[in-house]
């Protein structure tokens, strides 16, 4: 199955903005980002179909997924 | 806001100078002659449908009314770093009556390139201090609360008294304790981060697990790699202040709690629902 997979901001750089990427059942938010090797310890956001999600949301075919860095300074 | 006896004088001394709008001049002089505060003068001057020149331009977005809430509000500005000196500047113009200014830092040349109130001048000064002097310089009528210390230091008179708390932080560990901070005072709290040419901001009502479900367990984000540049910090701010004077004068709606992600280098801008 696949899941559509949108990055934001930082994570954009040297990667994609928007990718169907092809995952197994019962792959998590955290499998997907993994697989794209996007260093969790990075992660702020994350969207799935429009509502926010934990790493440990499980996914189903065509779920979108929104990935947004950490942003923390002032 | 001001006692019976206060407004008869003030009504016989606005009708004896014949003020049809309030100059700054006669704010000031009418102020010391009834030893009634520049706030009070300014107060009974909307509350008469005067406006004073120093908020005339502010009137046709909120109005007399919302302009009478703000200087009837205070809010508690945490952090005078990037994000907390824009809002001491914007609070301090648009007329929050009572502005409390927490921070422990003093200046240092790393503020230099976003920190509106640093300067070469008074790098090694108290950030607090500065910001009483930048307050008293753009609006007397307005009451500068400074708290040299963490925002644990703050007194719970203040807490009580708070109508909007703003997340001028630069860490995600005390902005967490922030936000457990504002559910035990029962006040909204304006989240604002930035790093690079990101930023998040959204109003997190008490009670709510926004921030904890933004940042996971995170203890840091893309900013110690990225930096905190000078626009996106105004940016962040500006739209902290908006937010913040929508909640001060009751007109904040639901898309207000939800958190706007900008990105300024690809010109994206995005409001992420989080249900609260």
């Amino acid at each position: 199955m696949t899941v559509e997979v949108r990055l934001f901001a930082s994570f954009r750089n040297g990667r994609f903005k928007m990718k169907d990427v092809e995952t197994e059942a019962g792959y998590s938010v955290g499998d997907v980002l993994g697989k794209l090797e996007i260093p969790v310890a990075e992660v702020g956001i994350l969207m799935v179909n429009g509502e926010s999600a934990a790493f440990e949301r499980t996914l189903a075919a065509g779920d979108v997924l929104a990935v947004f860095p950490a942003v923390g300074g002032g | 806001m001001i006692s019976e006896d206060k407004r008869k004088i003030l009504a016989d001394i606005f009708s004896g100078r014949g003020i049809s709008e309030l100059s700054l001049e006669d704010t000031l002089s009418i102020a010391e002659e009834t030893k009634a505060s520049v706030k009070a003068v300014e107060w009974f001057a909307l509350d008469s449908k005067i406006e004073p020149l120093r908020y005339k331009r502010n009137l046709g977005t909120v109005g007399f009314d919302g302009q009478k809430k703000l200087l009837e509000s205070s809010a508690i500005i945490v952090g005078m770093g990037g994000l907390g000196g824009y809002l001491v500047e914007e609070l301090g113009r648009v007329g929050v009556g009572e502005i409390v200014c927490c921070d422990y830092d003093v200046f240092d040349a790393t503020n230099l390139n976003r920190q509106i109130l640093s300067e070469e001048g008074n790098l090694g000064v108290g950030k607090v201090d500065i910001a009483r002097q930048r307050l008293e310089a753009i609006n007397s009528g307005v009451e500068f609360v400074g708290v040299t210390g963490k925002f644990n230091d703050i007194d719970k008179n203040i807490w009580q008294g708070a109508g909007v708390v703003f997340d001028c932080l630069d860490n995600i560990d005390d902005r967490m304790v922030l936000a457990e901070k504002c559910t035990l005072a029962s006040v909204k709290l304006v989240h604002g981060a930035i790093g690079g040419w990101y930023g998040q901001v959204g109003v997190i009502r008490p009670g709510s697990d926004v921030l904890s479900r933004i940042y996971k367990g995170q203890r840091s984000g893309i900013e110690k790699d990225v930096g905190t540049p000078p626009f996106t910090a105004a940016t962040a701010a500006s739209i902290m202040a908006s937010k913040g004077v929508k909640v001060l004068t009751g007109i904040d709606s639901e898309e207000d709690y939800h958190i706007l992600f900008f990105d300024l280098l690809e010109n994206d801008w995005r409001t992420l629902k989080f249900s609260q």
